[in-house]
């Protein structure tokens, strides 16, 4: 009954949106607005998404959750929305969140999902939800986001109606994590250090300015920030994750770094008795040294271009020659740019 | 050559002669309030201690003080009597580890000391500070604290790595000074040396090759390493 009540106000069902005398369609908009709409009422239409519905216990205790089921009690949805961004919904007893997340702040709550269950779910457009649902709650609240017009009020109802549905997955928060980060740190280590190969003619220096500032620029990106995050922070609860990143991430990067230090060694460059592997982290390390650190922590931004030269040029000088007195940096002679790098190193 | 100090015993959390809690304030009940100083800042290097002891006993799997104060036996009511609050446990645990980290650069006059001796015993120090497993579980904690937006992220790293760096630089401003160590930045020296030690975070957390064997000769190796790099490089007939 209330059901016929309130279809002719849902999009779609109402009256066509045509101007036939000339007189404005709706007082106060432009015409062009209300005709330049899609065929469900929105001025731009959007395909649908995939949201990552989350049905899970309370983190704090409240007086409802001895009506609800005891892994259940909450619901909230999130999906991704770029390399490094998600966006989540989550509806407070005093208001809804709707902000973006950075990968680790989403896999906080993704962790807090895989405490209860998740759902991949498709939202509906323009769907079959309605505002007049009375108590809004998370479950309706969370129903009426997917466009879904599921008579419940609990949680664990609405968890039980998406899950009959055809299309609807049940996620594995590990096993997602892990196919997550390896999708999302996939490119770039090889975007980093993958095209050296085409300064291999140039002095072991200046390959190596080139490769370091590709690195620190890919290294204190927000994607790379991001997924570092996660894997230091959450090592423990999802070991695979970690496993991937590192094998992915900083190893992938390790081996090609270890492939120019054995060039340079070829080529009389480094000397023999170093080991290339520990020359690499080394060269690894110091690239990130504190800069990193204070990033991941939240203490700082990422380095603007000429910081981020002015590093990667100390940490060539002092890998390839040291810190001693009798040392004096060469410019490199394949490079108009060695001796201003030098110059914006501060080395005499 | 002067003898540079190190921090010989890895589990003392806390410098000996550092104060971990605020002066006594002079008036007629002195010596009594010494006595009650020194039971307060005995007990608080106990919680210290403790609390220390249950992030090794956790294996680092904690991002949560709460949590470890709990797995250590102590109420959180104890810790904010004594340090003022959880946070403050943990920034003074930092300091304590700074300040014993540090001792090898106290009071050294650069004329007495070599550069690359100073390197060796301060490095060593690093090395087997940073190492301690307790460590990882605090940066996983300033990870948290960095979601929080609380301003304890930087607070830790001003206290920990930052204060680390710093005195650093100003030993090898010393030794620059003197004609040992060119022309450059030496915070950015400093930086350097720091994470020639394998003390950057991702090294740090994926690092497990202290976990056995002769580790008091790994950790001489990776010391001697870092600090032939910083002094001559790596360059073919380098200096």
């Amino acid at each position: 009954m209330l059901r016929n009540l309130i279809a002719p106000f849902r999009h779609g069902k109402a009256g066509p949106r045509e101007s036939e005398d000339g007189r404005p369609l709706i007082p106060g908009l432009p015409d062009e607005l209300a005709v330049e709409i899609d065929r469900n009422g929105a001025p731009v239409t959007m395909e649908p998404e995939e949201w990552f519905v989350c049905f899970v216990p309370g983190l704090q205790k409240q007086w409802w959750h001895r009506f609800t089921d005891p892994r259940h009690k909450h619901v909230f949805a999130m999906r991704r929305v770029s390399e490094d961004q998600w966006l989540l919904f989550e509806p407070w007893w005093t208001r809804i969140e709707v902000t973006t997340l950075s990968l680790d702040e989403a896999v906080k709550y993704l962790r807090w999902g895989g405490a209860g269950s998740v759902l991949r779910v498709k939202e509906s457009i323009p769907g079959s939800g309605s505002q007049a649902r009375g108590w809004a709650n998370c479950a309706v609240l969370a129903s009426l986001l997917l466009g879904r017009s599921y008579w419940t009020w609990t949680p664990h109802g609405l968890y039980l109606a998406l899950s009959r549905e055809p299309g609807v997955e049940h996620v594995d928060v590990a096993m997602f994590l892990e196919e997550h980060v390896a999708d999302v740190i996939r490119d770039l280590p090889l975007k980093a250090v993958g095209t050296w190969e085409r300064y291999r003619d140039e002095p072991l220096q200046e390959l190596l300015r080139k490769v370091g500032v590709r690195l620190m620029t890919m290294m204190t990106s927000p994607v790379a920030v991001g997924v570092c995050r996660f894997a230091l922070s959450e090592t423990f609860h999802f070991p695979a994750a970690w496993e991937v990143f590192f094998e992915r991430g900083p190893n992938r990067v390790i081996e090609e770094l270890i492939t120019i230090f054995r060039l340079g060694q070829s080529r009389g460059e480094v000397s023999t008795t170093r080991n290339p592997e520990s020359i690499a982290r080394h060269f690894l390390s110091m690239l990130r040294g504190n800069l990193h650190l204070e990033i991941i922590c939240g203490c700082r931004s990422a380095p603007s271009e000429a910081e981020i030269e002015r590093r990667v040029s100390s940490v060539v000088d002092l890998l390839m020659n040291g810190v001693g007195k009798r040392y004096s940096p060469r410019p490199c002679e394949n490079s108009s740019r060695g001796t201003e790098r030098m110059e914006v190193a501060g080395i005499s | 050559m002067s003898e540079i100090k190190t921090q010989a015993n890895q589990d003392v959390l806390v410098a000996p002669g550092v104060s971990i809690v605020d002066d006594v304030p002079p008036g007629e009940n002195a010596m009594s309030t010494r006595q009650e100083t020194d039971t307060v800042e005995d007990r608080k290097r106990e919680i210290i201690r403790l609390v220390a002891e249950a992030f090794q006993a956790e294996n680092d799997r904690v991002s949560n003080l709460e949590l470890v104060i709990r797995k250590a036996n102590i109420s959180t009511a104890e810790v904010t009597e004594c340090f003022g609050s959880v946070n403050q446990l943990l920034l003074q645990m930092v300091t304590a580890l700074t300040d014993s980290v540090l001792v090898p650069l106290d009071d050294h006059a650069v004329s007495e000391a070599s550069l690359e001796s100073v390197l060796l015993a301060f490095g060593e120090n690093v090395v087997n500070g940073y190492r301690n497993s307790y460590v990882t579980g605090i940066y996983r904690i300033a990870l948290t604290e960095a979601t929080r937006h609380t301003g304890m992220a930087q607070e830790l790293f001003e206290r920990g790595p930052g204060r680390i760096t710093e005195r650093l630089a100003e030993v090898l401003e010393q030794y620059h000074r003197a004609g040992t160590i060119r022309d450059g930045d030496m915070r950015l020296y400093a930086d350097h040396f720091l994470a020639l030690l394998g003390r950057d975070t991702l090294e740090f957390f994926g690092d497990h090759s202290f976990s056995g064997g002769d580790r008091r000769a790994a950790v001489a190796d990776v010391v001697a390493d870092a600090v032939s790099i910083l002094c001559s490089g790596i360059a073919e007939g380098g200096l």
